[in-house]
């Protein structure tokens, strides 16, 4: 743990904020929007929860630069990422992939929407049946 | 002598903590001379506990390095301010800290709630206790801040030169404020549970101490995120950090417990439901302490690395969630009472309100446990991290803030939505407002989304503002009544408006942030949008505690200066640490945000410049959010005085 820690240190502390540098920003505007696009959502493997946009690690560079090769070569975003997760796996993507128990993950939230839902609509008529009844015990 | 003069206070306070639990189980029928002599054995406690935690900061004062704690987060270059605030930037000195605020919170409860049954305070003041024994028993055995060191050193090792800022000496004590206040209204519900007698009125004790914990929590998180911004040095804001998820979580559920106690007060319903959340805020409160102190995370919140402790937090919180859940389960009152729910009553939609904001809570919650499910359960690493949040959040956002002022305008009761004529028509004003934007930039279906709910929040709940004196008969009586003397009415609206205007500021920035990075010689001048700035120069100089090199930036628009821009690169020699300090010009439309990156050659340095729009309304909101909780809390003191 020590040792991740003082990378960290090293990655975090001792050289953020200058990230991207002019020399590495593509001339084409579309494929430059499209490599920061990607940049969002890769994972800088040797900082504390950055992307490789934001980190100034040799690592995010070295991956900044590669992504800009592979788009200017006229690979699409989704065979890039591809490339990337079978290289260093799945822990350098920031949005995890659709797939296997991830669909858990992403599903869980709306199913427990869904679901808790109906249950207050059934209690909601229950209760206007009860109701009913109760008035018309009134009377 | 001063530390082992803490370390004897502390150890006080802990037996005369486990004497008045003793005192709350043993004696139930205690003589009223009896009591105030417990009153004052419990400032008592407090007091110790506050020259326990005022001797921690005066070894910092001293910079007495033979104190553990003190030589590795101190230095004797240190300002005098960051030297005090190092007491509670670390483990130790804030796990104290943590205990010195559950003790206020709890001499404040019991100061203010002398009239209720003695019982039931008693219980709460019980259960307030033993969440203080928990933490003292943990602070005494495994995280004692006064340790001595054999072979003291003679500097220290200073304190984490980006948490060197005045920001960040608040920050802490206010989000403590916050996280346990809500140990508060955890206290009250089970102190009700363990009270036999279901009769008992706790809406409006509930109330109070839910909305204190609210304002603080707000304003904390706040200070973080302010910090963030001008700190790390690319102008985010909110980055999905585990951190910053677990200190949302009990916010969110806070939240949801603030409106549901509405329906409590008003239908003298879903008291079980309140009680559940009321637990299961502080217990996030706590979780999120695991999360951040068990070393799961590295960050620069994770003070302690050591399992040990972590395990042992684990099981503090594990003890204390569980008996509070087991307490509820076997505890509640079955008493089946089905309140009679119109379709269009408030009633109803404040349910599926509070169920959007749980649902927002669950998942941001499973985002930041994911990590830990799949590498527990099938070994392999996975992240979680802003993308993620952003599509599966934004959907419930929406619904969220869609809701808002149909449900804060629909009635209690309601049989029918007549009233909410006025309101819909507010949604095709939105809609125009919201398309106009489009005239000057491109079009993006998101940010007119966006657009559109924060101008439909703003005007709904400036709409209801003012129906509120339209409804009266004539112009006198409307003015008697005029919402200006409702607290409460301002306090929500406030809130409400200040949401409108936190989404507005998220889609402008998210949507029409500018950003341009370059090499830049000094006396060269260049465009970002139509402002032109211009390199004036560079300048070395030496600190106190660093050496810096500052550059100096003029933005103009149409020749007339905007204002000067100096972002800085700082050398820590203490922890041989290199910080860049962002230059931030704000303006009312527009931030001006700087960054000085490398050095090029004698005269050319990369310079980092951004434009974003409307970030301002970001904070302005969340402040209204907080003034609105703190509006909504004087209604209390008007009450108290009226009854007097």
């Amino acid at each position: 743990m020590a040792r991740f820690y003082y990378i960290f240190l090293i990655c975090f502390l001792a050289s953020r904020a200058f990230a991207v540098e002019p020399y590495e920003i593509l001339n084409d505007a579309k494929l430059e929007d499209r490599a920061r696009n990607l940049s969002s959502n890769i994972r800088c493997l040797v900082c504390q929860n950055e992307n490789i946009d934001s980190s100034e690690s040799e690592f995010a560079k070295d991956l900044r630069l590669f992504i800009r090769e592979q788009l200017v070569e006229g690979r699409t975003d989704d065979e890039i990422e591809e490339f990337l997760v079978s290289k260093y796996g799945t822990y350098i993507l920031f949005k995890p992939v659709f797939a296997g128990y991830n669909i858990f993950l992403y599903l869980f939230g709306p199913f427990i929407f869904i679901f808790s839902f109906i249950v207050i609509l059934i209690v909601f008529f229950k209760s206007k049946k009860g109701n009913e009844a109760c008035d018309q015990q009134k009377k | 002598m001063v530390s082992e003069l803490g370390h004897f206070f502390l150890i006080s306070a802990f037996c005369l903590n486990l004497g008045l639990i003793a005192n709350c189980i043993l004696i139930r029928s205690a003589l009223a001379e009896y009591v105030s002599f417990f009153d004052k054995l419990e400032s008592l406690m407090l007091t110790f506990l506050a020259i326990s935690f005022s001797l921690l900061i005066l070894s910092f004062i001293n910079s007495d390095f033979s104190v553990k704690l003190v030589a590795n987060n101190s230095h004797l270059l240190k300002p005098f301010l960051y030297k005090v605030a190092g007491a509670w930037g670390n483990h130790e000195g804030s796990m104290l800290l943590w205990v010195l605020i559950l003790s206020v919170y709890l001499f404040l409860f019991q100061a203010s709630s002398r009239d209720y049954s003695k019982v039931l305070v008693r219980n709460i003041i019980l259960v307030q206790l033993s969440t203080i024994a928990l933490f003292l028993f943990y602070l005494l055995v495994l995280s004692n801040p006064f340790e001595r060191l054999e072979f003291p050193p003679l500097n220290g090792q200073d304190l984490n030169p980006i948490l060197q800022d005045v920001l960040l000496v608040a920050h802490p004590p206010i989000l403590y404020l916050g996280y346990l206040g809500l140990s508060i209204p955890f206290s009250i519900a089970v102190g009700f549970l363990l009270t036999n007698d279901r009769n008992l009125n706790i809406v409006s004790l509930l109330r109070f101490w839910s909305l204190v914990p609210f304002v603080f929590l707000t304003l904390g998180i706040l200070l973080g995120s302010i910090w963030a911004y001008y700190e790390l040095g690319w102008g985010g804001w909110w980055f999905w950090d585990p951190v910053e998820n677990v200190s949302l979580l009990p916010w969110l559920i806070n939240l949801a417990l603030i409106h549901s106690i509405l329906i409590l007060e008003r239908r003298n319903s879903l008291l079980n439901w309140a009680i559940l959340l009321s637990i299961i805020g502080f217990s996030f409160s706590m979780i999120g302490t695991f999360i951040v102190r068990s070393g799961l995370i590295t960050s620069v919140h994770a003070f302690a690395n050591d399992p040990s402790r972590g395990l042992f937090i684990l099981l503090i919180i594990f003890l204390a969630i569980a008996s509070s859940l087991l307490i509820y389960i076997t505890k509640r009152s079955n008493h089946k009472n089905f309140m009679k729910l119109n379709f269009a009553s408030k009633e109803l939609w404040i349910i599926v309100q509070n169920l959007t904001l749980l649902v927002i809570a669950t998942i941001v919650f499973l985002g930041t446990i994911w990590p830990f499910i799949i590498e527990a359960m099938f070994d392999e690493q996975v992240s979680v991290g802003e993308p993620f949040y952003e599509v599966s959040l934004t959907p419930f956002v929406v619904i969220f803030a869609f809701m808002l002022p149909i449900v804060s305008k629909i009635r209690w009761k309601g049989k029918n939505f007549n009233n909410l004529r006025t309101t819909i028509g507010l949604i095709f004003i939105s809609i125009a407002l919201s398309a106009s934007a489009f005239i000057w930039k491109d079009f993006k279906f998101l940010t007119f989304i966006g657009l559109f709910l924060s101008s439909w929040v703003c005007l709904g709940s400036i709409l209801e503002f003012t129906s509120s004196f339209k409804s009266q008969l004539n112009f006198i009586d409307s003015l008697k009544r005029l919402p200006v003397f409702n607290s409460r009415m301002i306090g929500r609206t406030c809130a409400h408006f200040g949401f409108g205007l936190l989404i507005f500021g998220v889609t402008a920035v998210t949507s029409w942030e500018t950003e341009d990075i370059r090499n830049v010689e000094v006396g060269e001048s260049f465009y970002v949008q139509s402002y032109q700035i211009v390199f004036k120069g560079i300048d070395y100089s030496v600190e106190k505690n660093f050496k810096k090199v500052s550059g100096s930036f003029e933005v103009l628009n149409n020749n007339e200066l905007v204002g000067t821009l100096l972002p800085e690169k700082r050398l820590y020699p203490s922890r041989n640490e290199v910080t860049t300090e962002a230059s931030i010009k704000p303006t009312f439309s527009n931030d001006f945000y700087m960054v000085l990156g490398n050095k090029i050659d004698e005269n050319a340095w990369v310079v980092r410049t951004y434009i974003k729009p409307f970030i301002s309304f970001i904070w302005i909101g969340v402040i209204l959010i907080a003034l609105g909780g703190f509006v909504s809390l004087l209604s209390f003191y008007k009450y108290k005085t009226l009854k007097a």
